[in-house]
């Protein structure tokens, strides 16, 4: 466990795995830097804090997509990856300065129940 | 979406740089192709879908709105984050997940990639989120890829 429910983060890790205790791996990272703020992994050898990484240049490749298409008042709220067996979900906090990254396994955890889990979350880190 | 034109045709792209596929290049332009015709048949309204190779970020073929210069800039962020995906996979344990789809659903717009088989290209599908929804839009995919043998 690497968070501390005294913070927004670790409130919000705290809460996401209440609502989804079967989960593999939730982290909150901060968007510029790609460092994770709170992280939990319920999955031996599963480091959410680096897949975060990976996943911060994720979203910065499809903001730059969106800035070539000049889509003006559009933004990404979430980002669902599908794998083989598990889903990843990324979501923005409303400022854009943060994001969600949690990972289930799909045959457990459905899509749209995680994506609202992690919306509802990312109110709370704005 | 800005940056439009006239609807572009087919466009499959011949000439090709250095990086080779391990399957030969052909086949997998003719599996491109044949998805976009499919796409195009079940979602007439899209906005813009292309076939692009993982490796380089180059257009296998497109079909759109998009101004050819522009719908090759979209084409490398997506196959960027395509490959840093595919580099988080390489680290994740077991190894044996292989991406699938990646979709992101903005206000007005729907943006979804899925992958084909092999994982050396795949297939980008803008459309607008009145239209259709972001579960059919995806569903479509799957499926039209899954008809294409892809």
């Amino acid at each position: 466990m690497a968070y501390s429910t005294s913070s927004p983060a670790g409130q919000c890790v705290q809460n996401i795995i209440n609502a989804l205790p079967g989960l593999m791996a939730v982290a909150v990272v901060d968007a510029t830097s790609g460092m994770a703020l709170a992280s939990h992994t319920n999955t031996p050898g599963l480091n959410p804090e680096t897949a975060a990484a990976y996943n911060t240049e994720v979203v910065k490749q499809k903001q730059k997509a969106m800035a070539a298409l000049k889509l003006t008042g559009e933004r990404i709220d979430d980002i669902l990856i599908s794998l083989t067996n598990q889903s990843h979900i990324i979501n923005l906090s409303d400022d854009g300065k943060k994001f969600i990254y949690l990972v289930v396994n799909s045959r457990e955890t459905n899509l749209a129940i995680a994506r609202d889990v992690c919306r509802q979350e990312a109110e709370i880190l704005s | 979406m800005s940056g439009t034109e006239a609807d572009q045709p087919l466009s499959p792209k011949k000439s090709r740089a250095a990086k080779a596929p391990a399957r030969p290049r052909e086949a997998a332009d003719s599996q491109a192709e044949k998805v976009l015709t499919f796409v195009r048949n079940e979602l007439p309204e899209l906005l813009a879908v292309a076939a692009v190779e993982v490796a380089s970020g180059q257009c296998l073929a497109s079909y759109g709105r998009l101004r050819p210069l522009l719908a090759a800039t979209v084409a490398e962020h997506h196959a960027a984050a395509v490959r840093q995906q595919q580099q988080a996979l390489r680290v994740w344990p077991g190894g044996a997940e292989q991406l699938t789809d990646l979709l992101m659903p903005l206000r007005r717009h729907l943006h979804l990639l899925r992958v084909a088989r092999h994982a050396e290209w795949f297939v980008y599908l803008a459309v607008k989120a009145d239209d259709v929804s972001l579960a059919l839009a995806r569903e479509v995919l799957r499926t039209v890829m899954k008809q294409a043998g892809c």
